[in-house]
């Protein structure tokens, strides 16, 4: 019987010992620890400069962000890497610019001007109008704060047959984890 | 009962004794198991894969010259 309630006393015991020390034996140590940890990969762009303002056109004439009005210009959306991991860029538009003629067209093409890093595509493309279709600006863009911008050139021919007056066309800029 | 005898114990006490053992032990057990798993426990990446901005675009469609210059050739035709 005595070894029994020993034995029962000691078991209780044992384990509220164990418990109560689970909680203050954090920071006692004093060995060398290993952290390890890792960073969640996280993809955020923003368009510090988002506005492209072609001037005035005449019916069947053209600006571009690099010459606006005949004149040797610079007029670009300028696109951040916010996140931590390299991005690809692409762009398309769901609306139309002009009236006259329904995206995509020739009309209204857009390219990579200028990037910080990565591989930019020049040469101008027509602005799709779906996500699944959208054009490749740039790839690789990296994270470093002083080369993680890339500019966007958009070029507008005002079709023969588009009324007068102001003309807004909005584009969406994707930016997808390039791993 | 004389002095010195030795008390008997029932066993419905002894067993209740040794479930009261138990329980606490599976409790203890479980409550170091509950501890050690809420540090250290399995990493979850939560990866963001895609963002978006958006940009904007403004032209301003102008009237088309005039040409206002007569036509050649015309003169003296009645």
């Amino acid at each position: 019987m005595i070894l029994l309630v020993i034995s029962v006393v000691s078991t209780i015991t044992g384990t509220w010992v164990a418990i109560s020390f689970m909680d203050t034996i954090t920071g006692a140590a004093v060995t060398t620890g290993t952290i390890k940890l890792e960073v969640n990969a996280s993809t955020s762009c923003t368009a510090t400069d988002s506005t492209i303002n072609l001037g005035n056109i005449t019916r069947g004439n053209y600006n571009r962000s690099e010459e606006i009005d005949g004149t040797p210009d610079t007029d670009f959306v300028v696109i951040e890497n916010n996140g931590n991991v390299l991005l690809n860029i692409t762009g398309y538009s769901t609306s139309d610019l002009f009236d006259s003629s329904a995206a995509p067209t020739q009309n209204w093409t857009m390219q990579c001007n200028v990037s910080q890093s990565g591989t930019c595509v020049n040469g101008f493309k027509i602005i799709n109008s779906s996500v699944g279709t959208a054009e490749t600006l740039v790839n690789d863009l990296v994270t470093i704060a002083a080369t993680d911008e890339m500019n966007v050139s958009v070029n507008a021919t005002v079709p023969i047959g588009e009324s007068s007056g102001m003309k807004t066309g909005t584009i969406t800029f994707v930016c997808t984890y390039s791993g | 009962m004389k002095k010195g005898d030795k008390r008997e114990v029932s066993d419905k006490v002894i067993i209740a004794l040794l479930v009261v053992a138990v329980i606490v032990s599976i409790f203890g057990a479980y409550a170091v198991y509950d501890y050690s798993h809420s540090y250290g426990g399995p990493v979850t990446n939560n990866i963001v894969l895609e963002s978006s901005a958006t940009g904007f675009v403004g032209l301003n469609v102008v009237a088309d010259e005039i040409k206002e210059e007569g036509v050649e050739g015309n003169e003296g035709i009645e």
